[in-house]
């Protein structure tokens, strides 16, 4: 028997966007007394935004990530249109909205296709040399083929509006600085067939993998928590627009139709000495217990319905999981819910895609600085991303503040690392799947670090069992 | 399999690391027609787009020659040691073989050296002198004034750890 308080540290996790690394504390008896999800990187880009022109923000904000750069981009347009206090011409915020679907799609096939579905696909057990695209590849061609494919298709679709895949300029305080054409509108009406056909094969193969970890799933972050999101005025599924509502883990709605002005009112930032990502919570149950979730999972949830065919028949078929408790409360669902939204972004792509109003020529708002302050919010592919700025009477900023997905989700990753450890780790036998299984409990919330602290590439995993006075007792590294 | 297609991949804010970059633009000037591709790094994603060319021409900066080189680049025995962050040359070649089930008949990696990283888009004086001349190997290529198996020949190997 185990009679000396141990800590076990994976550093870093692997295949997310960022650096962080996991520690597991175990008692004297070998019982898992605490788990900890640790992001160690700091970029502070809300301070060295101060002093720069609001104009300027889209482009330096969307340089936070490489993954999600179009998000912080449109948001922070949006900031620029509140601070100038205009309403956007129709095309420019469909256009908006047609870039913000090109997100979607480009982020939510990369953490399916890429990032995840090694794990379900070649097995958590597997060689983690080609638990990879690559492995992946080498054991479904088409399956992978597709799955480049259509994250193709979304960086396609923000190239041709935004002139390049990422870090583009073109979307300003006002509107957007280029119109759409008919010849663009052609080439991606194309890419709808397949991407709609590789969105429902994906869908698919997750159905099977549901059956083949059934026994798995039960732990993958299974709790009550709050769910957080914006909703379309009529309680639709919503991405760029609309207003917050906030629901319990039993399904009830508990703040509906609050302007994204107060988000500050219903939510408070906490701060842990042991990691740089913030601990926001819901402000009226406090911290820690106002431990709530964003992104495709609260999404699902918190949506009244999903006004495309396709993607409503696969909510329907995900609210049914809920069963009695109102809310699909299980984190491992955050991989259904993404590719629902997946096929929803494509039929929804294609209806813009159709839109006349699409190829307006009026794009673009102009107007001074009109307002000391303003705020955006749309939602990341990660969940809801608010941006918020103060600006002199020159438009110089004087104080930003970003309020990001993933760290919104901190709190419920770390409850998720918890009970995974709690699950599998026993004191004495940690093995590569076991290690992976609790990395792929943090997959399921596919969280954006660099857009969150931040920091880029990745290192090898390295994990290392440590008794109570800091001596390496086993070593793992890969 | 037609024509050439040629990538450029860095970081244009640190400064010389952005050379591949630029070089990667400037032929895309000068060629109009020409296949480019330009990012911050490789992905899966641009495996398609040479999966039916005859030749590639990587372009990137390097810290470790101190004249443009060329080197081969062939696919790896496996797909071990790669990850989608970090996609190689060679990793990318992989991918087209594996995908696509056929790949360029040359891949060459042109590395344009780097001698300032930090932050900045500006470029030391050095690298864009050898953005010069590796902008004319390619041109060279793109014209049919040389040959992938010439550039071997003519321009010197880094040397490796």
């Amino acid at each position: 028997m185990t009679t000396t308080a141990k800590t076990i540290t994976i550093s870093p996790v692997t295949r997310i966007e960022g650096h962080a690394k996991i520690t597991i504390h175990l008692d004297a008896g070998g019982n898992v007394a605490d788990a900890r999800f640790h992001v160690n990187e700091f970029r502070g880009f809300e301070k060295f935004c101060e002093g720069r022109l609001m104009w300027e923000m889209g482009g330096i904000t969307s340089r936070i990530c490489g993954i999600c750069p179009t998000s912080h981009l449109i948001t922070s347009a949006k900031a620029g249109d509140d601070i100038l206090a205009v309403a956007i011409p129709e095309t420019a915020e469909k256009l908006r909205r047609l870039i913000t679907l090109a997100q979607w799609i480009q982020s939510h096939a990369l953490s399916f296709f890429h990032l995840s579905s090694p794990d379900f696909l070649l097995g958590f057990d597997s060689d983690p040399a080609t638990r990879n695209i690559f492995g992946l590849i080498a054991r479904d061609k088409d399956f992978a083929r597709r799955g480049i494919r259509l994250r193709k298709f979304g960086q396609e679709i923000i190239e041709v509006l935004g002139s390049r895949r990422i870090h583009t300029p073109w979307a300003v305080a006002g509107g957007v600085r280029e119109p759409f054409g008919t010849a663009q509108r052609d080439r991606l009406l194309a890419w709808i067939p397949e991407a709609k056909a590789t969105a429902q094969i994906a869908l698919a193969t997750l159905a099977g993998i549901h059956e083949k970890f059934a026994r798995d799933i039960p732990n993958y972050g299974n709790f009550r928590s709050l769910f957080v999101g914006l909703v379309a005025p009529d309680g639709a599924l919503e991405y760029y627009d609309g207003a917050l509502r906030v629901m319990d883990g039993s399904g009830n709605i508990i703040a509906d139709k609050v302007d994204i002005h107060r988000y500050g009112e219903l939510f408070g930032e906490a701060a842990e000495p042991w990691s740089y990502l913030k601990f926001p919570y819901y402000r009226p149950l406090g911290y820690p217990k106002g431990m709530y979730r964003v992104g495709p999972l609260a999404r699902l949830n918190i949506c009244d319905y999903i006004d495309t065919p396709l993607a409503e028949k696969e909510r329907v078929a995900f609210k049914a999981i809920a069963g009695s408790a109102g809310t699909v409360n299980n984190s491992f669902y955050y991989h259904y819910a993404r590719l629902i939204e997946l096929l929803f972004a494509v039929e929804k792509a294609e209806v813009l895609l159709h839109d006349p109003a699409m190829l307006g020529s009026s794009i673009r708002a102009r107007a001074m600085i009109n307002r000391p302050a303003g705020i955006g919010a749309s939602e990341a592919p990660r969940g809801t991303l608010f941006h918020q700025y103060a600006v002199d009477e020159n438009g110089v900023l004087t104080a930003v503040n970003l309020i990001i997905a993933t760290a919104q989700n901190n709190l419920a990753m770390n409850r998720t690392v918890q009970q995974l450890a709690a699950q599998y780790i026993d004191g004495n036998t940690i093995t590569e799947g076991i290690l992976n299984r609790i990395e792929s409990g943090i997959r399921c919330f596919d969280p954006c670090l660099s857009c969150s602290t931040h920091a880029a590439g990745q290192m090898p995993l390295h994990v290392q069992l440590l008794d109570t006075a800091g001596r390496v007792i086993s070593e793992v590294a890969r | 399999m037609s024509g050439t297609a040629v990538i450029g991949t860095g970081n244009t804010l640190r400064r010389d690391d952005g050379a591949g970059v630029e070089a990667a633009r400037r032929i895309a000037r000068a060629f109009p027609g020409a296949h480019v591709i330009t990012g911050h790094g490789l992905q899966p994603e641009m495996a398609e787009a040479i999966s039916s060319c005859d030749v590639v021409v990587f372009l990137d900066a390097s810290v470790r020659t101190s004249a443009v080189s060329v080197t081969r680049v062939a696919p790896p025995d496996g797909p071990a040691g790669h990850n989608v962050h970090a996609v190689t040359p060679d990793g990318l070649m992989a991918i087209v073989e594996q995908l696509y089930g056929s790949a360029p008949r040359e891949a060459l990696l042109v590395e344009i050296p780097a001698f300032e990283c930090g932050f900045g888009e500006r470029m030391s004086e050095r690298t864009l002198r050898m953005v010069d001349s590796c902008v004319q190997l390619v041109a060279e290529l793109l014209r049919g004034e040389t040959t992938p198996e010439i550039l071997l020949c003519l321009a010197p190997t880094p040397a490796h750890d």
